[in-house]
């Protein structure tokens, strides 16, 4: 787990985005935990089993161990907050904390279709057929990651947990109902994110306003 | 009227491709109907032409059924466009 800024206080747990999301917005990320690191909040950012430092393999790991991960990691860190970026929302439903922040939260069934899509437009073998499979017959290569069906199931089930106590924060042209909203690109989506300043320091800020 | 609707249909487009894909205003704005896309724009990797997809469906509230899906509608903008607008203005 990667921790940022002071360690006196118990801090703000990351759920990370999911599968090549995660990639993509590490930069951004890791520009939200200095600024916040310069407000004198602590973060903390685990590795999801089987992707970045982990020593499994994704294609054993189930939706819950990832789950279990969460909350395994607020417990460790004694975090007091959960920030869960785009698909990492989908996951923080198993832990208490006390302030839960979502930004730009993605449904399990677009981020599924969205990996599916782009190795279509890559791979002509990967036909309608072998894109059923990912549900039935696995472990797909999707964004470079093995994907069980178990997992592709998951993903595409999964629902945002009902809870009173979330603050939605989401891109100005994003969709959706937000409590607070930034101005910034979906970086998510970029091939060569070079990460942005002054999103990560918006974010930072709201992030900072709502549990202080 | 049709007019109109169609002419807002391709300003999101071009402004999905601002935001999503990083591109500069200017460079979108000359694109016309023969500009490639998929295959001839760095930023436009597959999960950039992935991403860019579900943002035009969020942007133009339209839903693009896994069957409708045809690398063909990527090759060009006026393809792109094309497509978006048989969809947005059924």
């Amino acid at each position: 787990m990667m921790s940022f800024g002071p360690d006196r206080d118990a801090g703000i747990l990351i759920v990370p985005p999911l599968f090549e999301e995660l990639n993509r917005t590490r930069k951004l990320i890791s520009d939200i935990m200095r600024a916040l690191a310069a407000a004198d909040v602590a973060t903390h950012l685990p590795d999801l089993p089987g992707t970045g430092e982990s020593e499994i393999s994704l294609s054993d790991i189930a939706w819950d161990d990832w789950r279990q991960a969460i909350a395994d990691a607020v417990a460790h860190a004694d975090a007091a907050a959960i920030l869960a970026v785009r698909g990492g929302c989908l996951l923080d439903d198993a832990v208490d904390a006390k302030a839960h922040i979502r930004f730009s939260p993605v449904a399990g069934k677009r981020l599924i279709r969205d990996l599916i899509r782009a190795r279509s437009l890559t791979d002509a073998g990967f036909d309608a057929e072998a894109q059923k499979a990912v549900f039935v017959d696995g472990p797909t290569n999707l964004g470079g990651y093995p994907v069980s069906t178990a997992l592709a199931c998951a993903v595409r089930d999964a629902e945002f947990a009902e809870r009173n106590d979330v603050t939605t924060i989401r891109l100005d042209s994003d969709h959706g109902d937000a409590d607070i909203t930034v101005t910034g690109s979906p970086l998510w989506r970029r091939a060569e994110p070079s990460g942005s300043p002054e999103l990560a320091a918006s974010l930072a800020e709201a992030v900072a306003n709502r549990i202080g | 009227m049709a007019t109109e609707a169609a002419g807002k249909v391709e300003e999101t487009l071009r402004a999905a491709l601002v935001d999503v894909l990083g591109l500069h205003e200017a460079q979108v704005a000359d694109f016309d109907a023969d500009t490639e896309l998929f295959g001839a724009i760095p930023e436009l990797d597959s999960m950039a032409v992935a991403g860019l997809l579900t943002e035009i469906e969020d942007r133009l509230d339209i839903w693009i059924e896994d069957d409708e899906f045809e690398t063909e509608m990527l090759e060009t903008f006026g393809n792109l466009l094309a497509f978006a607008k048989e969809k947005a203005l059924q």
